[in-house]
């Protein structure tokens, strides 16, 4: 290690290398689902961080007239035109405290990729995956309310059904 | 030794499709000189295919042809009519022998050739012809082999002629994500090449704002403009590389359908023929992959369900044989192919019989006859009183439609009862670029495609009928019909041009309409990409192209302008017409969702000074404006409105994050008729307050 590193800085790196090399704890990954959420008005919502491709600032998205209402507009996604969606206009009757500020970039099992605003850059946590399960079971619902580890509700998105329910994005 | 049959498995169908389109063109024919070439072709060809057989080991197939070829030969000698009958043999015969190189292929069961054989000799039997001068099986030996030598000395001749008369070079085999790959380089150098130009119009713009006083300024922008011009000559000369190895010809999926045409036809009774216009085009090989499918069906259903019996065409005073006609055009990223028939048409009435008894449809509902010809795209629709082999089974142009949808394609029918069928489809090709016309509708920019732009002309008050429904001008003898395309668009009421504005004329399969733009911005070659799906319900735009500053545009399609303008009236309507003036994309969704369930049209700007333009020119019902904005914030923009006579009274709803008592202070300052925050106007306030504040004003005027 260089010296031009004082005692300090030293002790953070040499921990964090010590992080690095030590082997993953599987059971610890296994037993944890989680979720990037962000807020949407006063409630928040979720999704499965592997559905999450990206996080965008909502800029250059652009309107495209006579689309269905929930619809923003689009925007180039690694080389691919893909909709940007308002998740307030697709779950009707949700608020928003304020404007959105960016887009997350979502995939669906299926392949087909989408964003979707919401108020905030979306955090990371997580949730006990046999809470998902129960929740999910049987439940075909564009989203679920659980319990996140932090003890505060949250809802998780099926970003397959939103987006089957919504094919069509609303009525134009 | 498969991969070898493999390839000859696709040298053989390719080859059996050229054969077979002389053989229907010997079929019953005049003995002529365009005839003698035919048999020469069809000679060839099954001497390749024997040839080619019996080098691989396939013995019973190379026998096959050779029994094909003895009849074709006494066929091209005249010593036999090569009749309807006979070339149906043939035909069969051929097909089987394909059939049994495919297996070969797959290593699969092959196909038994007994039958064929049989029929085949058999009609030499029939009409005994004199001893051909090669070694041809005699009856007694029906199943023989050719000589060995025979088909050794004939193979080499294979060797020597590649099967389609093209040379190995041209059959190079590429991976198709390569291409894709080297498509998408193409593309970029493209969007490169696009911004060279721009800069240097900046540069020049520079320039003359400096008053050109720099000579070293201007040698850098003569060398900007060179190497932008070397660019255009390189992506040119790619692009023309990547079509030749991107693309097949149309004709590669076309080809075949005469033959199916012609066995449809007979097998139902009919005379019908295919004319093909256009195959020489060079398609992508996935789409013209994708495009087999519903081409195949829509032939055959124009044969089934189109083309008369010959007595029905006589009566009719038509030729008693169907012209089914194909037709093929490129303009820049689109392809329309259109299959026409001169058959007796939809039945509107019998569509609509079936359509109510599906219940798709009450009794007593009024429907366009357009709008009764789209019933044929349901699932499971048919108004065919039996099933045949070919269709009457209500499963279809469903299909046809979905698979055209798959490739983000667009299929339209039109029909005359008595003349004919119609079906266009439009599919978007990603190779080259299209000419479009950048138009700006206040602060929107859209693309429409050059090749439907007949004209671009000046608006002068002088030479407008206003009426009370429409808008027209006289252009070239024609009275044409006059739309605001941001009407159209629902981005504006309609827009009365003034003198200088610009008005295109747009042209779409024999139809004009002059559309109302702000201003024509520009021209440019552009790649357009199809949309995502759910985008456009409407069908209005053949897809999205990237400018040179990196933002998209959007192209409109021709057909959509002139259609949804010839429909369009320019009176305003009985819906309440309110504006939403937010410079959040999101807000202006959310608002424009509950408005719009409210009953509202909803018009929207992004900024204070775009909301007051369109105030200067519209009248609404009520303004929702957002308080923080960039330009002109919405209490500047509610003082502006308040200040003027023509807006002074109209209801504005401001919306801001949180309301506090400063906020409501300067709300109440500006005379604004209500203050919500943003979470209240989700939760189904905001229409409540745009119809407490309309109907506040309603009471006043009264």
């Amino acid at each position: 290690m260089s010296d031009d590193f004082d005692d300090v800085s030293r002790a953070v790196l040499r921990a964090r290398a010590d992080r690095l090399r030590a082997t993953p704890d599987e059971d610890a990954s296994d037993s944890t689902y989680w979720v990037a959420a962000f807020g949407l008005g006063d409630e928040r919502f979720s999704v499965s961080l592997p559905e999450m491709l990206a996080v965008l600032p909502l800029t250059a998205v652009t309107p495209v007239p006579l689309a269905p209402n929930a619809v923003l507009g689009m925007l180039r996604f690694q080389g691919a035109l893909i909709p940007a969606l308002s998740l307030a206009s697709m779950l009707v009757g949700r608020a928003v405290r304020r404007d959105p500020v960016a887009l997350v970039i979502v995939s669906s099992t299926s392949g087909r990729v989408v964003a979707l605003d919401c108020e905030q850059i979306p955090g990371v946590i997580g949730i006990d995956p046999s809470r998902v399960a129960i929740a999910r079971d049987g439940v075909s619902e564009p989203f679920v309310e659980l319990t996140a580890e932090d003890g505060e509700p949250i809802n998780l998105l099926d970003v397959d059904v939103l987006l089957t329910e919504g094919a069509a994005f609303g009525s134009g | 030794m498969r991969e070898i049959v493999k390839d000859f498995s696709t040298e053989a169908r390719a080859l059996h499709g050229k054969i077979t389109l002389d053989l229907l063109a010997v079929e019953d024919g005049e003995h002529d000189a365009r005839m003698a070439a035919a048999y020469e072709r069809v000679a060839r060809g099954l001497h390749t295919l024997k040839g080619t057989a019996a080098t691989l080991g396939l013995q019973d197939e190379s026998n096959l042809v050779h029994r094909v070829e003895d009849v074709v030969l006494e066929g091209r000698d005249g010593q036999r009519a090569l009749g309807t009958d006979l070339l149906g043999v043939v035909l069969e015969a051929l097909d089987q022998f394909t059939a049994r190189v495919d297996a070969h292929a797959a290593d699969e069961v092959l196909v038994a050739l007994d039958d064929v054989l049989a029929r085949l000799v058999g009609s030499e039997a029939s009409e005994p012809s004199p001893p051909a001068a090669s070694a041809a099986p005699t009856d007694e030996q029906p199943l023989a082999v050719a000589p060995l030598e025979e088909a050794t000395q004939e193979a080499s001749a294979a060797e020597r002629e590649p099967a389609s008369g093209q040379s190995l070079e041209q059959e190079w085999r590429v991976d198709a994500s390569k291409v894709r790959s080297f498509s998408a380089d193409v593309e970029r150098l493209r969007q490169v090449r696009l911004r060279l130009v721009e800069r240097h119009r900046e540069i020049v713009s520079v320039q003359q704002q400096l008053h050109a006083s720099s000579g070293t300024l201007s040698a850098a922008g003569q060398a900007l403009r060179r190497d932008a011009e070397d660019i255009a000559a390189i992506v040119e000369g790619l692009e023309d590389t990547l079509t030749a190895l991107a693309t097949l010809p149309l004709r590669t999926i076309v080809e075949p359908m005469h033959r199916s045409v012609r066995d449809l036809a007979r097998n139902t009774g009919k005379r019908a023929r295919l004319r093909i216009v256009g195959d020489e085009l060079r398609i992508d090989r996935v789409v013209l992959d994708a495009l087999r499918g519903p081409l195949v069906h829509l032939i055959r259903n124009a044969v089934d369900h189109g083309i008369e019996a010959p007595e029905v065409r006589d009566g009719r005073g038509k030729d008693g044989e169907g012209l089914i006609v194909l037709r093929a055009e490129l303009q820049g990223n689109a392809l329309f192919v259109e299959v026409a028939d001169d058959g007796e048409g939809l039945r509107l009435d019998k569509i609509r019989r079936r359509a109510v008894e599906l219940g798709l449809l009450g009794r007593d509902d009024d429907m366009s006859p357009n709008q009764l010809q789209q019933f044929i795209f349901k699932p499971g629709f048919s108004t065919a009183e039996s099933i045949t082999s070919t269709s009457g089974r209500g499963v279809g142009l469903d299909v046809v439609q979905d698979e055209v949808g798959a490739l983000k394609g667009v299929i339209e029918v039109q029909s005359t009862a008595g003349k004919g069928t119609r079906f266009l489809l439009t599919l978007p090709v990603a190779l080259g670029g299209t000419s479009v016309l950048i138009a700006r509708l206040g602060e929107h920019r859209l693309g429409i495609p050059t090749t439907s732009v007949e004209s671009v002309v000046r608006a002068r008050r002088s030479e407008l009928t206003i009426g009370r429904n429409r808008m027209r001008m006289e252009y070239q003898d024609e009275a044409l019909t006059v739309v605001d395309l941001g009407d159209l668009m629902g981005l504006r009421q309609p827009l009365v041009p003034k003198d200088g504005h610009h008005i295109l004329v747009i042209a779409a399969r024999g139809e004009r309409t002059a559309l109302v733009v702000d201003e024509v911005i520009a021209d440019a070659d552009l790649v357009i990409h199809p949309l995502p799906d759910g985008l456009d319900p409407h069908q209005a735009y053949q897809g999205a192209a990237t400018l040179a500053d990196g933002q998209h545009l959007l192209v409109l399609r021709p057909r959509f302008m002139v259609q949804s303008s010839t429909r369009r009236q320019t009176a305003v309507s009985g819906t309440r017409q309110v504006l939403v003036v937010d410079d959040s994309i999101s807000a202006r969704a959310l608002h424009r969702t509950v408005l719009e369930a409210g009953g509202f049209s909803v018009h929207t700007a992004s900024g204070g000074l775009a909301a007051l333009q369109q105030l200067d020119v519209t009248a609404y019902d009520a303004v929702i404006s957002d308080i923080h904005m960039d330009d002109l914030d919405g209490l500047t923009l509610t003082a502006r409105i308040r200040d003027k006579k023509e807006t002074r009274h109209l209801p504005v709803i401001l919306v801001t994050g949180n309301v506090d008592d400063d906020v409501r202070l300067a709300a109440t300052n500006v005379r604004a008729d209500a203050l919500l925050s943003k979470s209240e106007c989700a939760a189904g306030n905001l229409l409540a307050a745009v119809q407490k504040a309309i109907s506040r004003k309603a009471s006043s005027d009264g």
